[in-house]
């Protein structure tokens, strides 16, 4: 369980803060995606859970331990993958065997599974790779480490339309009940279909934190030409074949997610969009 | 797999494997992936597809053996068959019907193109 | 048995990551310094040195060794501030820090790793780099002039030390002048390792600044004060004229050991962004 308690953040002493008594929990065991708008703290979010840096008040604890303090027995548990990394100009192998020393979950057998989702070879070099190649090589080992909690920044950045897809099936076979994932990302429609959970942020507070089942439930979203439902919608975006809608779930139908849509209508309306979800008793 | 309906994904993945039980990629009495396989290869989160398998189970298509897998049952392909001819009849075709009648198609030349669609089928 | 104090097994495991991961760095670095003592070791005896045959029995050993001596004891200070001064050096961009920080091994066995590496490694790193350019001296330079006494450094002991208990008369005769400098090249080498903690870019050069200032600033003032206070106690100056040595390696060794724990402890300072605080 990854607790945010009241952490205020800023980069520089008298700006602005980038987080201002922010607090969040993030059970174990799901695929967390934290969308935020660019430049929005999201990475710096994910640093402060990592124990990368300090909050000038307020803490952030790992399954009880305070992570920054950098204990042994929490860094082996977390392992995350920047947005950007730069690796050894080793043999992939050496640099596997080197670091996986470290993590007494590592398993060969998954890494050997994931180079294969990835087509990559593990007698590479890692110099010899593109920037795309080297993040897949590092994201096989990331995951074959078996940290029972995983922080992404943006890791579909930078791969190539197959490694995407490679990305996709290779979180969602990796993920087990005791595994936590947060995917930080403005790239919406890379990973709307593997998540769990939503959480939105503005970085001053959380605007919506909810497991996708939850959103579902409650809301309708639809793609439509039909002017009846656009007129009744409480959100509508233009698209190619009319509008993307948002509709209150009254009949309790099963709609398909639309992440995208449903992010901006966090970002233009915040409070009514909250007001979906803290009347529980009339939801049906 | 694309998911372009408005339809609800554990839905439309339920209906991918009814297609493929009619279309005999997975026989009745034949084991079907496991829910972490079949979420990899169409690359959406597990919880989504034990949703599918969860609601194929309800409708008796198909059927799990702990710690072995899910399987489709003997009689899947006629409950399936029943079920869309059910779904062809409830919501499909009344619609059909009711564009048919404000085009004003009389019901002789339905039956035409009905029959050389068929004919044309046999060749 | 809580491992988050000290685990030996994950301190070995870092070596690996120091060594290889960072092996690019360390050879280049080996390279150049093997490099730049052997131009040192051909350039010295240029000139007319070994011509005169006279003055080199006069002599009785190979001339050049007095001067390269010295010049190796002074670059030996310079590449072990420099050496130290790389010791923290992939922390200077975020994707290092990243690495580092989130590896995880504790602190102290990280820093054991890195100065063993960098203070211990390196110095016998340096003196194989010695050997071997004085290996070359001497091969190129007997060749040249077959009758001049050509040494290599690691020969050049007057007496080659045969019993055992030559051996210890030997190391009595040279054991203050080493244990002078070595205190005196531990020290200035300390004041590196902290620098390379609390600026992993362009270390060296903001150390010696920093520091050099530090120092000068220290004299001007310590010199100033001690001179008042030295005319007022009569007794004082013979005092320290007597404890002489014991006062230098007390000083020298609270240094060293001050600047290493407060590099210790500057690293778990360090975030992964800098913040100005």
């Amino acid at each position: 369980m990854i607790r945010i308690e009241n952490i205020t953040f800023s980069y520089k002493r008298n700006a602005a803060p980038v987080l201002n008594d922010f607090s969040l929990q993030i059970p174990t065991g799901g695929i967390y995606g934290l969308l935020g708008k660019n430049g929005a703290g999201k990475s710096t979010l994910l640093y402060l859970i990592a124990g990368l840096l300090t909050p000038s008040s307020g803490q952030v604890s790992y399954n009880g331990i305070i992570t920054r303090k950098r204990k042994p027995e929490t860094l082996r548990e977390i392992f995350i993958v920047p947005e950007e990394f730069s690796l050894p100009s080793l043999p992939l192998r050496e640099y596997v065997k080197i670091n996986s020393r470290f993590y007494p979950n590592f398993s060969a057998e998954d890494m050997r599974r994931n180079l294969d989702t990835f087509e990559l070879s593990a007698d590479v070099n890692l110099n010899s790779l593109s920037m795309g190649q080297k993040k897949k090589a590092f994201m096989c080992f990331a995951l074959a480490c078996n940290t029972s909690l995983m922080l992404f920044d943006e890791p579909t950045n930078g791969l190539d339309i197959p490694g995407k897809s490679q990305f996709r099936k290779f979180i969602v076979s990796s993920m087990t009940d005791d595994r936590t994932i947060v995917i930080s990302t403005h790239q919406v429609r890379d990973i709307d279909r593997i998540l769990d959970h939503v959480i939105i942020t503005d970085n001053r507070s959380v605007v919506l934190d909810r497991p996708i089942s939850d959103i579902l439930s409650r809301l309708r979203f639809l793609e439509t030409d039909s002017k009846e439902l656009i007129e009744k919608a409480i959100y509508k975006q233009i698209s190619v074949r009319g509008a993307d809608i948002i509709l209150p779930n009254d009949d309790g139908a099963d709609t398909q997610l639309n992440l995208e849509t449903l992010f901006d209508f966090a970002m233009t309306n915040p409070q009514e969009l909250q007001s979906f979800f803290t009347s529980k008793s009339d939801s049906k | 797999m694309n998911f372009n309906d408005n339809k609800a994904i554990y839905l439309q993945i339920a209906d991918q494997i009814m297609d493929g039980i009619v279309d005999g990629t997975y026989p009745p009495g034949g084991r079907i992936p496991s829910v972490r396989e079949f979420a990899a290869s169409v690359e959406v989160n597990a919880n989504t597809v034990m949703r599918s398998y969860e609601h194929l189970e309800r409708d008796g298509i198909i059927f799990n053996r702990r710690g072995i897998g899910f399987f489709v049952a003997d009689d899947a392909i006629e409950i399936v068959s029943k079920a869309r001819s059910d779904t062809f009849f409830d919501d499909e075709l009344p619609y059909f019907l009711s564009r048919l009648s404000s085009l004003g198609i009389s019901p002789e030349e339905l039956i035409n193109i009905y029959q050389s669609y068929l004919s044309k089928q046999k060749k | 048995m809580n491992d988050n104090i000290f685990s030996g097994k994950r301190l070995l495991a870092f070596f690996p990551i120091e060594l290889i991961c960072l092996q690019k760095r360390q050879l280049l670095y080996s390279l150049v310094m093997v490099g730049l003592l052997t131009l040192i070791a051909l350039i010295t005896p240029l000139g007319s040195t070994y011509d005169d045959l006279l003055w080199i029995e006069r002599i009785g050993h190979d001339p050049v060794l007095d001067e390269l001596l010295v010049t190796y004891i002074i670059l030996m200070f310079c590449f072990g501030c420099l050496s130290a001064s790389i010791m923290w050096s992939e922390m200077k961009d975020k994707q290092g820090r990243i690495y580092i920080l989130m590896n995880p091994a504790t602190i102290f066995e990280k820093f054991i790793v890195k100065f063993f590496v960098y203070v211990v490694c390196f110095l016998v790193v340096y003196i194989l780099a010695v050997c071997f350019a004085e290996t070359v001296r001497y091969l190129v330079y007997s060749n040249i002039y077959p009758e001049a006494d050509v040494t290599p450094l690691y020969l050049s002991f007057s007496y080659p030390p045969e019993t055992i208990d030559q051996i210890w008369r030997l190391s009595r005769s040279i054991e203050k002048p080493v244990l002078f400098f070595f205190c005196l090249y531990l020290m200035l080498q300390s004041f590196f390792v902290l620098g390379s903690s609390i600026w992993p870019s362009r270390s060296f050069i903001k150390t010696f600044l920093i520091f050099g200032c530090l120092t000068a600033a220290y004299f001007i003032i310590g010199a100033k004060t001690g001179s008042v206070l030295m005319t007022d106690r009569v007794g004082d100056p013979r005092w320290l004229r007597e404890n002489s040595y014991a006062v230098y390696y007390t000083f020298t060794t609270i240094v060293t050991l001050v600047n290493w724990t407060l590099a210790y402890f500057r690293i778990p300072e360090t975030d992964v962004i800098t913040t100005k605080r």
